[in-house]
C-alpha cells in the first residue's frame, strides 16, 4: 500500500511525460503488477482528457475581439478630418502629416473637404487681420467716461477739496461740477463739513488756561522774573567779580612789595638779644632749659 | 506779565530754549498751550486727561528740544511730538483693555439736530446756546468714527496739513491717508447730515 501511494503521486507527471527515466520505469513496473493503480491511472488520464477537452471547447467559444472592434472603430476619414485644422497650422507630427497627405491623395472626398476648409480658413484669417484704414481711439471714450461718471467724480471730491488732485484732473472735476447739479451739491455738502468742524470742533478752554504752574512743578524749573531779564542780571555779577579780583590783586602786590622791602633790610638781632627776647616770651618753667641749651 | 521773550519770534524762543533758558520755555508754553490742548482734544475728544497729556507734551519738548535741528520748523515738530504721544497713549490704553462703551458698537445714525429743537423758541435763545449744542453734537460724532480716520481728518481740517505731511506723521502711505480722509468725511456726513443741511441752508441764505 505504501508503494501504491508513492507511485500514485507520479501519475500526473507520467501523463504529462515529465518523469525521469528511472522513476518512469519503476512506476510502469508497479502498474504492471498492481491492477488498482492501473485503474487509477486510467481514471486520472480520463479526467485530464476531459479537462483539456473542456478548455478547448471554452477557447472555441471566445469571440474574435478584432472582428468586433472593427465595427466600432472610427473610420480613417473621420480621424483625418479631425486633424485637418492642426495639419493646416502645421501643429502635428511629421508621421501624422505624411499619413494625412497620403490619405488626401487617395481619398477624393477628404481631398474636397480639406480644400474647402483651407479656403474658409484663409478667408477668416484675412478678415481677422486689423484693417489699417480703421482707427481706434479708446482714450477719448475712456476720458469722456472719466469726466462724465458722477460716481468717479464724487469719490474724488474729498481730495479735490484738499487740493490733492493733479492739476488737470482738478480742472476736469471743476468743469464737471459746473454742469452736474448732483455732484455740485455733494461738493457743497462736503465743503460745509470742513467749515462746520472748524467752527464747532474746538475744546471749551477757560480764558485763564495756563499749564505753566503745573509744568514748573513737574520740571522743577524756577522761571526768572520777567522784568529782570537774564542777560541784564549777569552784568552786576561780572562787575562785582572784577572788583573783587582787582582788590585781591592790589593786596597781593602790596604784600609782595613789603616782603621784598623786608628782605632788603632785615633787622640786625644778636644771638643774645634773640635769646633774651625769646625767654621773655616763654613761660618761666621753660626758661632755664632754653638758656641752658643756648649756652651749651 | 510781559517778558523780553514775549516779543521774540518762535525761532528765537526755540534757540533760547536750546540754550536752556527757562523763561523762554515758559513763553513757548504760553504761546502754544492752547493749540496743543486743542489738537489733543480733537484727536481724542472722549479722553478726560487732556490737560495731563498736554503737560507731557511740553515736558518732552523741554527735554528733547535739542533734537530739533531746524528751529524754524518748531510747529511741525511739535505736532509730531503730539501725534507720537497720542499713538503711544492709544496703545497703552488698548493694553489696559477698558470695557467698550455701548455707543461704540452702535451703527452710524444721524445725531439729532440741536438747532431744530430750539428753533421753536429760537428768538429767545441766544447764539451761544446753539453753538454749545453744536459743539456737543460734533464731539459725539467725532468720537464715533474710528481713531485712524479721525486722526487723518483732524490733521487735515484742523491743522491744515497736506496728505504727504499727514502720511509722514502717521507713518502711512499717501493713498491710505487719502482714503481715510474720504471715509472720515463720508461717515461724518452720514452722522451730521441734519446739522450740515442746516449749515448749508444758513450759508445759502447769508450769501443770498
Amino acid at each position: 500500500m505504501i508503494a501504491c501511494s508513492k507511485h500514485r503521486g507520479n501519475f500526473s507527471a507520467l501523463i504529462d511525460e515529465q518523469l525521469d527515466f528511472n522513476t518512469k520505469f519503476e512506476t510502469q513496473q508497479h502498474l504492471n503488477d498492481c491492477p488498482e493503480c492501473s485503474e487509477q491511472l486510467i481514471q486520472t488520464r480520463d479526467m485530464q482528457a476531459f479537462i483539456e477537452k473542456s478548455l478547448l471547447a471554452g477557447a472555441e467559444a471566445q469571440p474574435d475581439i478584432w472582428q468586433l472592434l472593427q465595427d466600432k472603430m472610427p473610420k480613417v476619414c473621420d480621424l483625418i478630418r479631425e486633424e485637418y485644422s492642426a495639419y493646416i497650422d502645421d501643429e502635428i507630427s511629421a508621421a501624422a502629416q505624411d499619413g494625412i497627405k497620403s490619405h488626401l491623395d487617395t481619398c477624393p472626398i477628404c481631398r474636397r473637404d480639406f480644400e474647402q476648409l483651407k479656403k474658409a480658413n484663409e478667408a477668416v484669417s484675412k478678415v481677422l487681420k486689423e484693417p489699417l484704414s480703421v482707427k481706434v481711439d479708446l482714450w477719448n471714450s475712456i476720458k469722456s467716461q472719466l469726466n462724465a461718471s458722477c460716481a468717479l467724480i464724487t469719490a474724488e471730491l474729498s481730495p479735490f477739496i484738499d487740493q490733492e488732485v493733479p492739476n488737470q484732473r482738478h480742472r476736469t472735476v471743476a468743469a464737471h461740477m459746473l454742469t452736474c447739479q448732483n455732484c455740485h451739491s455733494s461738493f457743497q455738502k462736503l465743503a460745509v463739513l470742513g467749515d462746520y468742524l472748524k467752527e464747532n470742533y474746538v475744546p471749551d478752554l477757560p480764558e485763564d488756561f495756563d499749564l505753566m504752574p503745573q509744568l514748573s512743578a513737574k520740571l522743577r524749573v524756577t522761571p526768572l522774573p520777567a522784568d529782570q531779564p537774564l542777560v541784564r542780571n549777569k552784568r552786576p555779577y561780572i562787575l562785582g567779580a572784577a572788583a573783587v579780583a582787582a582788590l585781591i590783586g592790589l593786596i597781593g602786590l602790596t604784600f609782595l612789595l613789603f616782603s621784598f622791602l623786608w628782605r632788603e633790610k632785615p633787622p640786625m638781632v644778636t644771638s643774645e638779644d634773640y635769646i633774651i627776647q625769646y625767654c621773655l616770651a616763654e613761660p618761666p618753667e621753660k626758661l632755664e632749659a632754653n638758656i641752658y641749651d643756648v649756652t651749651n | 506779565m510781559v517778558s523780553i521773550y514775549s516779543q521774540k519770534s518762535d525761532r528765537d524762543l526755540i534757540l533760547a530754549c536750546q540754550r536752556r533758558e527757562p523763561a523762554a520755555f515758559e513763553e513757548v508754553v504760553k504761546r502754544h498751550q492752547n493749540t496743543v490742548y486743542a489738537l489733543l482734544f480733537q484727536l481724542a475728544p472722549d479722553w478726560t486727561d487732556t490737560s495731563d497729556l498736554c503737560q507731557e507734551v511740553f515736558i518732552r519738548v523741554w527735554r528733547n528740544i535739542n533734537n530739533l535741528r531746524n528751529p524754524a520748523a518748531f510747529r511741525s515738530w511739535l505736532t509730531q511730538v503730539i501725534i507720537n504721544l497720542f499713538f503711544e497713549e492709544i496703545k497703552s490704553r488698548a493694553r489696559k483693555a477698558t470695557p467698550k462703551r455701548p455707543e461704540d458698537s452702535e451703527p452710524l445714525e444721524a445725531l439729532p439736530v440741536a438747532v431744530e429743537t430750539t428753533q421753536g423758541g429760537g428768538e429767545e435763545l441766544d447764539e451761544n446756546h446753539l453753538k454749545l449744542s453744536d459743539h456737543e453734537v460734533v464731539r459725539k460724532a467725532m468720537a464715533r468714527i474710528p481713531e485712524q480716520l479721525r486722526t487723518s481728518l483732524v490733521l487735515r481740517e484742523m491743522e491744515g496739513l497736506n496728505y504727504e505731511e499727514i502720511a509722514v506723521l502717521t507713518k502711512t502711505e499717501m493713498g491710505t491717508v487719502k482714503s481715510r480722509i474720504a471715509q472720515a468725511r463720508s461717515q461724518l456726513q452720514q452722522v451730521l447730515a441734519p446739522q450740515l443741511e442746516v449749515a448749508l441752508q444758513s450759508g445759502a441764505n447769508s450769501s443770498s
